[in-house]
This record gives C-alpha cells, structure tokens and sequence, in this order.
C-alpha cells in the first residue's frame, strides 16, 4: 500500500496573509468604513503619543494671552496663555481613556450579566431584566446629571456614568442574543455529550456571543464620546486644568468673539472622532450582520 | 398579542417601582454626610436638624419611602433646598418652554429630514442621494453644543449679527417668542433630522421593492400616488416609533441648547440644580422625566404592535 501525500491544506497558509486578505476585502466593500477606521487609527495615535506631539506643556501658562495661530502656536493660545495646539493634541488622550475605560467595562460587565440572564431566566431574569428597563428608560444625560449630582464631579463619577450608561444597553442586547443561541443545535448537541453548565457558556456560547455583541458595543461608542465631552462642556465631566475638548469649547465661550479659532479645533477633534468611530461602526455592522442595519 | 399587551402592561408598575426607589435613595447614596456636605460653614446643629427632617433622613427608609412616594403621587416633589419653593411649582413654570423648543425641533427634524429621506430613497445611488447621506453622516457626528456655538460664533465675528439672548414669553410677543426658538431648533433638529433620513431612506427603498408597490405602478398609477400613498404610508411606520424614542434626544438637547442660548427651560433648569446640589430638585426631574419616558415607551411598543400586524410576540 503505497502512502497517500496528505494533500496541502489551504488553511496552513499564513495567518497574518488571511488577515491582511480580509482587511483588503473590507477596504474594497467599505471605503467610508476604512476612512472611519483611519480616523479612529490617527485619534488613537495621538492619544498615545501625545507627549511626543506637542509642542510644549499643555497646562503651561504664559504671558502670550490670546493669540491667533502663528508659526509658535499652531492654534493659537487660550485666555490664560497656554498653547492651544498642545491643548488640543493631549485633549486626544483623556477622550480615548474614557472611551475605552467605559467600553471595556461596559463590554464585559454587560456581557457576562446578559448571559447569565439568558441562562437562569425564571424570577432573576424577569427581576433583573425590568432594572435594565429602569435603567434605559431615563436619557442618558438625566442619568448623568442624577449621578454627578450624587457623586460629584470628577473624572471617576464620569467613568461611572460611561459604564452605566453603555452597559445596560449591552446587557439587554447579549441576553436577547444568548437566548436565541441557546436555542441552536449545538448547545444541545453539547449538552447530550454532557458538558456541565460553565463549559456550555464559556466554550459553547460565549465565542458564538462575543462578536456580535462587539459590533453593538462599537455603533454606541460615539454616543458615549459625545456624553463624556457634553458633560464636560457643561462643567460637570473632566475637571480643569486637564485639556479635554468638550471643557475647551466651553472655556473659550467668553473669549469667541476676539479669538473665534477657540471655537474650532477641539470641535474639530471632537467631531472626527464621532465621525470615525460612526463610520467603522456602521461598516463593521453592515459587515457582520446585515440584518442589525435598524438606523 | 393580547397576551403581549398584558404583559408589556404588567411590567410598568414594576419598572416605576424600581425607578422610585433608585431616585428615592439617591439621597442616602451619596458618600459622605450630606447635611454635613450641605451646611458646610453655616452649620449649627439646629440647622442640621432641620435639614435633615427636610430631606427626610431623620428617619428610616422603610418609614420614609411611604411618605415620600405618598407625596409624589399628590404632586408633592418636596421644596427646593436652594428657593425653599415647592419643586413642581418650578418645573411647571419651566415645562412650557421646553416643550416649546422640543416641538419646534421635532417639528424641523420631520420637515426637513423625511422628505430629504424620501427624495434620497428616490434617487437612490445617484448624487443626491450620495450627497444627502454624507451630510446626514456628518450631521450625526458634530456636537450639538458645538454646533449651536458655531452657529453663535460664525455671524457674530463675520457680519457682526447675535442671536437676542434673554426670554420674551410668546404673550408679551408671540413673534419674537417664536423666534427666539428658531436657531435653538434648528441646531436641535440637524442630528435628529440625520437619523430621520437615514431611517425614511432606508424603510422607503425597502417598501419599493414591494409587490403592491409594483402593482400600483402596473396599474397606472402616477408616481406621485404610488411613493405618497403605497410607498410612503408603510415605510413611516418604524419612523413614527423612532419619533417617540427620539423624544430621549430632544430632552437631552434640551439641556445643552437651554443653556447655550440662555433659554430658562427645565434643562437649564436641572444643570443648575446638579450645580448648586438641589437634590430635591433633582429628585423631582429624575423621577418625573423616568415616568415620562416609561410611558412613551410603553405607547410606543404598543403602537408598533398594532401598526405592524406582521409582528408577533411570542
């Protein structure tokens, strides 16, 4: 009996190759995807190397009171003399850090309550489920007004209130999920085969969960950017002296009229970066599910 | 769907059960003594007393939920801690100007973005239609309180003009009142008119591709009639539930655009009382916005169900 050559497997083929594939595929179908994704790279960029972008200590003060932009200050400087460009760069950083603080949070505290919902269903479920009702129910910004009202103002209570405000949402989603993957062929074909109750969730459901629960997490990312600068630009999110976009537009509220480049950029930066992540989202969602394209 | 309905029905007193207690013990959650916070330097322990009989905190919850609630429900909010006025009496006066701002929002929104939606499903692909979304795409990313300050800034450094800051009731001068509301809205409107055209543009293209859409065509009717009387009556009816879930939108809208263009609505209204820690105040808003919203949503999920027959719950 001569030996058959096991015949070459496509999938051996590099991983790094499949991926590279893929995203030249989603580049193709996607272009206004892509062009959020490249925003959202860029925000994150600076985030992270915001101390090697600016041009000097964004909480420097200085004598050169207002001043339009010029060849020293790119962006001019602000009404106590600081270097609005630097401002504007490390407002990048504490918008990024919230964001992903509150989504990571959110993603896994909501997930892993949306399963367990899923699972136990009964009193719990129903009981726990019309706390998420509660929850949903009040806008976002009365349930962040309430909470700084309890809390305080500080960068902490904002993380709290991000959470709060993206995890039920999640919650609800991941249990609505898990329910009808409980309902596939496989969890029963699992359970036939005995698997106990964590390996069934860890191993069955949860990688199965995950990444439509991810898109969702992602199409909420911008509302969650937009409350956390809203708060700020109210007084009641980010605390002075840090540079946080929403706080700098409303800082420069008394000086627009002599200085109407305050009003611009953290807008700007701001605003590309709602943009972004709301065109990766869109793109991701249409992506993955076609049937999510509620909005 | 009976049986949905009672059960949708069933879970509103539970649901403004948990809200009730969540803004009851709002008070009793915040870190450290609140009286203590309150009084700071002009405390005395007859003020603090006092203080505390006002909030409630000289007794127990268990005694003091009752009573609270007891009010609530005969439209007793408490008094201001700042004013010492009863807190409804403020929100009442408020309510009025909100409403007002949130009307003439929602009323652009509809004006402008349900027919941009339906001329971008029409054109489908086409320039418009591509041009169309962009700018919905873009409105949905730019901040309401920046635009509304651009919208301050932009005319007052080019052509030297600002908007009238400084309420006029609408009968002192109905048209000055109304207009007042007109930059407040129409800022309010740009991001909720975006979602409403992507909606519209969405649910349109779907409904087309409709066989009684065709067979209106077939049949020789003018376009107009197809797209206004086939088309556009179907495809509205996930808008009309998106109307009321956007209600959420405009409160929040509210809030920035009030205090942008010093309008003494009830957004304005709760912003100062987080700021000067009226928490009764807070209490009263937080609880009556919560009621509010479950019952929207409750006539929403209910008018949906009886909108779409083709839905069913199980």
């Amino acid at each position: 009996m001569t030996a058959i050559a096991a015949p070459e497997l496509p999938v051996a083929r590099s991983f790094a190759g499949k991926q590279a594939r893929s995203f030249a595929r989603f580049a193709r179908t996607q272009p206004l995807g892509t062009f959020g994704l490249t925003l959202v790279v860029i925000i994150v960029f600076v985030a992270v190397f915001g101390e090697w972008l600016v041009r000097s200590d964004p909480d420097a003060l200085s004598n050169d009171i207002l001043r339009s932009p010029n060849a020293k200050h790119w962006f001019g400087t602000d009404h106590i003399g600081r270097d609005y460009y630097s401002r504007v760069v490390s407002g990048a950083r504490i918008t990024v850090a919230l964001a992903v603080i509150a989504v990571a949070i959110g993603f896994g505290i909501g997930t892993v309550l949306g399963m367990a919902s899923a699972w136990a269903l009964g009193w719990f479920d129903l009981f726990f489920q019309r706390v998420i009702d509660a929850l949903l129910a009040l806008p976002g910004i009365i349930l962040a007004l309430a909470l700084v009202a309890v809390f305080g103002r500080d960068t902490h209570v904002l993380i709290l209130i991000l959470t709060l405000l993206i995890t039920p949402g999640v919650t609800r989603f991941a249990r609505g999920t898990a329910l009808s993957l409980l309902n596939e062929p496989y969890i029963e074909a699992a359970q036939a085969l005995g698997a106990g109750t964590p390996r069934i969730l860890l191993r069955h459901l949860l990688p199965n969960l995950l990444p439509s629960v991810a898109v969702v997490v992602t199409t909420s990312v911008g509302g969650l950017l937009l409350v956390s600068a809203g708060l700020s630009f109210l007084g009641l999110g980010v605390q002075p002296p840090t540079a946080e976009w929403g706080k700098m537009l409303a800082e420069g509220r008394d000086y627009y009229l002599h200085a109407p480049y305050l009003a611009i950029f953290p807008g700007v930066g701001l605003s590309l970066a709602v943009l972004g992540v709301n065109l990766f989202g869109d793109a991701i969602r249409d992506v993955w599910d076609p049937r999510l394209r509620a909005l | 769907m009976t049986a949905y309905i009672i059960r949708r029905l069933l879970a509103v007193p539970v649901v403004l059960l948990m809200l009730s207690l969540g803004v009851f013990f709002m008070i009793r959650a915040i870190p450290g003594d609140v009286v203590d916070l309150k009084l700071e330097r002009t405390y005395t322990p007859e003020r603090a007393a006092a203080l505390r009989a006002h909030l409630g905190l000289d007794q127990p919850a268990y005694k003091q939920y009752p009573k609270w609630i007891g009010g609530v429900v005969t439209g007793d909010f408490g008094d201001s801690l700042v004013t010492g006025q009863p807190v409804i009496d403020e929100i009442w006066r408020r309510l009025p100007i909100t409403l007002e701002l949130g009307l003439m929002t929602l009323f652009m929104s509809l004006v402008v973005g349900i027919p941009a939606g339906i001329i971008a499903a029409v054109q489908q692909n086409r320039i418009s239609d591509q041009a169309l979304r962009l700018v919905s795409i873009i409105g949905l990313a730019i901040p309401t309180f920046w635009l509304a300050t651009l919208v301050i800034v932009i005319p007052a450094v080019t052509v030297g003009w600002s908007p009238r800051f400084g309420y006029i009731e609408f009968v002192d001068d109905p048209i000055a009142n109304l207009k007042q509301f007109a930059l407040p809205g129409a800022v309010g409107a740009m991001g909720f008119a975006a979602i409403l055209l992507r909606l519209t543009r969405v649910q349109m293209l779907e409904v087309m591709r409709q066989d009684y859409v065709r067979t209106a065509r077939a049949k020789g009717l003018k376009e107009f009639t197809v797209l206004g009387r086939h088309a556009l009556k179907n495809a509205m009816i996930p808008v009309v539930t998106v109307v009321g879930l956007s209600l959420a939108g405009l409160v929040s809208g509210s809030v920035f655009l009030e205090q942008i263009f010093s309008l003494p609505g009830l957004g304005r209204y709760a912003v100062q009382s987080v700021q000067s820690s009226d928490y009764t105040a807070i209490q009263a808003f937080v609880l009556l916005i919560g009621i509010v919203f479950v019952l929207v949503n409750l006539i929403v999920d209910l008018l949906y169900a009886v909108l779409d027959p083709r839905i069913r719950y199980s």
